[in-house]
């Protein structure tokens, strides 16, 4: 960041700091300037790789770090591994790499670079953000790798699109009413009362609020299913408690049926079968996990309730 | 089972309500619901033939995952998109609360049965989605090849048109 900062300084005045007078004058001229024409230093520096000669700058500080911004971005809003290393690699050849090595696990993004001088450039990234399944975000993303295949974007427009996509956050609407539809539609589909689905919404909303408001605050995905599943399991033993004829039993299949972690159980499968043994097994032990933990927070509800009465 | 009609109206909501919740595109939003539809209609269909749940788990988890790759391949967006959406019905949330319930109350006859089911259902799912993407998987290798070979003809002609 402070690299592309003093960049664009050094374009805007073209003057040492210590010459007041003749940045006052830039400053002055720039003031003149009419709001509707872009002022020149926020005019994209159009960074270019010339592939035949690489300037290892630009390789450096732009290139590797936005191709791994992409692909961790990716990986936690729910893209499988091997998606994730065929676009990368896709780009790096696109920007004129000769070779790109992309290796990645659910953990960690490996790139490196061989450029046709055959001098190579290495980064890395650990990957520790909780995943958060977003798929208009992972399509966004698809769509700008995709375009940048075509035809290479300078880096800096590379790097500002990416941010534009990263920072757009999921609606509140969205996230509530298929949190709503889903509990309450899938409580019905297994067999319960119109009620039981009624209930089952409620309890999705339940969800979504905790989503939103507490999972930034547990640790891992992990906690945080036990914890969402046993206050869940409580809620429903309560609600059962209140309203006769509700079947308990569906409600929190509804609930089961939104908390499961069917995206992390896929996406291992497809790494299975792609061959990424690694990351599969990894994210299938993780999801199995998360599964139990849910299981036992929903259990440790009932068993508390059953004591209380 | 009773109500095929109304389980079918609630499958494609809940299918709705989880490309919802995993923010599908809203132009996408319907396409991703129909793959719920597919998926379910295709279960109902073959459980009228076989017994049993594998088969018509096994064949509809293939036919999800087909709907998924084909739409994928029309919208240019990953599969996974349509295909996560497409398969929640098949999932067996239910087979799973009662191998937990009868946990709890310690009959462990009733929860090795519901284990045993739940775990036919899942491999059912994934036998069927893997045969599927192995052959979508050898023509993503053979795209990636085809894009190296083009790459590498497009950098040739503007090597000599520098020189």
């Amino acid at each position: 960041m402070t690299r592309s900062n003093h960049i664009s300084l050094d374009d805007l005045t073209h003057v040492s700091s210590a010459d007041m007078s003749s940045t006052e004058a830039v400053l002055k001229t720039q003031r003149a300037i009419p709001e509707n024409t872009s002022i020149p230093h926020h005019q994209p520096k159009q960074i270019v790789i010339n592939p035949n000669d690489p300037d290892e700058d630009a390789l450096r500080i732009y290139m590797l770090p936005c191709l791994l911004n992409i692909g961790e971005a990716m990986l936690s809003s729910g893209a499988d591994v091997r998606q994730v290393e065929r676009i990368l690699s896709r780009v790096g050849q696109a920007y004129g790499a000769d070779k790109m090595n992309v290796f990645v696990i659910t953990e960690v993004i490996v790139v490196t670079m061989t450029m046709p001088s055959g001098v190579e450039y290495t980064q890395t990234r650990r990957i520790s953000e909780t995943a958060s399944i977003d798929f208009t975000k992972l399509e966004a993303l698809n769509k700008l790798c995709m375009d940048c295949c075509d035809d290479p974007l300078p880096l800096d427009e590379l790097d500002e699109r990416y941010r534009s996509i990263k920072n757009k956050k999921m609606g509140n609407a969205s996230l509530f009413l298929g949190g709503i539809l889903c509990t309450g539609a899938f409580a019905v589909f297994f067999g319960g009362s119109w009620l039981d689905g009624v209930v089952a919404a409620c309890i999705g909303v339940f969800i979504c609020l905790t989503m939103k408001y507490w999972r930034a605050y547990l640790p891992n995905d992990l906690i945080y299913d036990f914890v969402v599943a046993f206050l869940s399991g409580i809620l429903i033993g309560i609600a059962g408690k209140l309203l006769s004829g509700l079947s308990e039993s569906m409600v929190t299949v509804g609930a089961i049926m939104i908390l499961i972690p069917g995206v992390a159980m896929t996406n291992s499968l497809r790494d299975l079968i792609a061959g990424d043994t690694i990351s599969g097994v990894m994210r299938l032990i993780e999801s199995l996990l998360w599964a139990v933990a849910l299981a036992l927070g929903f259990m440790l509800a009932m068993l508390v309730l059953t004591w209380v009465g | 089972m009773e109500q095929p009609l109304l389980q079918l109206a609630m499958a494609m909501l809940a299918a709705f309500g989880y490309a919802l919740w995993t923010n599908v595109r809203a132009g996408l939003l319907v396409p991703a619901m129909l793959g719920g539809i597919v998926s379910w209609v295709t279960f109902l269909f073959i459980s009228q033939f076989i017994e049993g749940p594998f088969i018509p788990c096994l064949v509809a988890s293939a036919v999800s995952a087909l709907y998924a790759e084909l739409l994928a391949t029309r919208f240019k967006v990953p599969s996974s998109i349509f295909f996560i959406v497409s398969v929640i019905p098949l999932i067996p949330g239910r087979l799973l609360f009662f191998t937990m319930s009868s946990a709890v109350i310690a009959d462990w006859s009733a929860m090795s049965y519901y284990a045993s089911q739940t775990f036919l259902y899942a491999a059912a799912i994934a036998i069927g989605i893997s045969v599927v993407w192995a052959i979508f998987e050898v023509i993503a290798e053979a795209h990636d090849r085809k894009f190296w070979q083009t790459l590498k003809i497009k950098r040739l002609h503007r090597n000599r048109a520098q020189k």
